[in-house]
């Protein structure tokens, strides 16, 4: 096919592709389809059908998610470790680096254990964003 | 509550379509399928006038497809997520109709459509951005090109001795689509533009009627 034969038959292409483009009313279009004799009420139960599977997929989607998160979790290391000799005040003064991502706010309050594990559960988020 | 809308001018009329009440749902449904089944028309299906298109697809699949895109993404697991983004297609069917033109032309280009498969290593993936490039993009397929051409004598034979079409056909031809510019040109108004497309659109359908009847007795 020469380059001239390729550039008309786009230019035929895409006009009679444009033909196919105009303003139609929704009285207009469902008269086209019934001529044409489409099922047109069954047509539209389909669609209203996988619009609300849809629907229902979306609102659990964030089980999915949550799920996921879990298990991604439980894939980073366990960083109790880290925290496990650590005296109170070394705890708390840690604690309060953290302040805005941890569930205790008054940290005089939370036993040593408590402030042990939200610190190493925090310190696994931390690893798990930097892998995402 | 239909609100009447085209590609070519919804971006501008304040009434957008909402999707959250059924009655309109409907109404942008029956639209974009329309226009689906005139687009999908125009290409070649292996499967010819049975109803499928490829990949088991039928054009009504389709359209559900794009419809349900508005409400989430499909295909989620694809390389390319498909879903509405009202920001980008504030009017829904202009997405819509962007996203049935991918979705047909994609499967027009699978393996499945194809006569033979002797170019083709791997189906082709054309995104959203790329649907209005892709309508010039001919198919090199010699019988497609046969087809395509025969098409066009046959809607300049529709078009016969009508001044008007014959002039919004040589625009068209220029690639001059948009309807106020075409009513310079016509020197019409924007409203007769529409109408002479419409007709335009009609004798388009009687031309791939014409087409598909003189295929069959092939």
């Amino acid at each position: 096919m020469s380059k001239q034969d390729k550039d008309d038959s786009a230019r035929i292409l895409a006009l009679l592709l444009d033909v196919a483009e105009h303003e139609q009313t929704t009285e207009e279009a469902e008269a086209e389809l019934v001529t044409d004799g489409v099922n047109v009420t069954g047509f539209l139960s389909r669609v209203h059908l996988a619009i609300q599977a849809k629907q229902k997929e979306e609102r659990l989607s964030w089980r999915k998610e949550s799920r996921s998160n879990a298990a991604a979790f439980a894939q980073t290391e366990d960083l109790s470790a880290r925290y496990a000799d650590m005296p109170r005040e070394l705890l708390i003064l840690e604690a309060q680096k953290y302040t805005d991502s941890l569930h205790f706010k008054n940290f005089d309050e939370a036993t040593d254990d408590d402030l042990r594990s939200q610190l190493a559960d925090r310190a696994r988020l931390e690893e798990l964003a930097k892998k995402k | 509550m239909g609100t009447k809308k085209v590609a070519s001018n919804a971006g501008r009329n304040a009434q957008v379509t909402d999707i959250r009440d059924p009655k309109q749902v409907d109404g942008l449904s029956k639209r974009v399928l329309a226009y689906a089944r005139r687009y999908a028309r125009v290409m070649t299906w292996w499967l010819g006038e049975a109803g499928g298109l490829a990949k088991g697809n039928t054009i009504e699949d389709v359209v559900c497809k794009a419809m349900v895109s508005l409400y989430g993404p499909v295909d989620p697991d694809a390389r390319v997520r498909r879903q509405w983004d009202p920001v980008k297609y504030p009017e829904p069917f202009v997405y819509l109709m962007l996203f049935v033109k991918t979705e047909l032309r994609n499967l027009s280009v699978s393996k499945e459509n194809r006569r033979s498969e002797r170019d083709v290593e791997v189906d082709a993936i054309f995104t959203l951005d790329d649907a209005e490039a892709l309508m010039l993009e001919v198919e090199n397929d010699a019988a497609q090109k046969v087809r395509v051409n025969r098409a066009y004598e046959l809607l300049i034979e529709e078009i016969g001795d009508d001044q008007q079409l014959s002039q919004l056909h040589d625009e068209m031809l220029k690639g001059l689509l948009k309807p106020q510019l075409l009513a310079e040109s016509l020197c019409m108004s924007v409203k007769d533009v529409n109408n002479l497309k419409k007709r335009m659109s009609n004798a388009g359908q009687r031309a791939l009627a014409r087409l598909q009847k003189e295929l069959n007795h092939v």
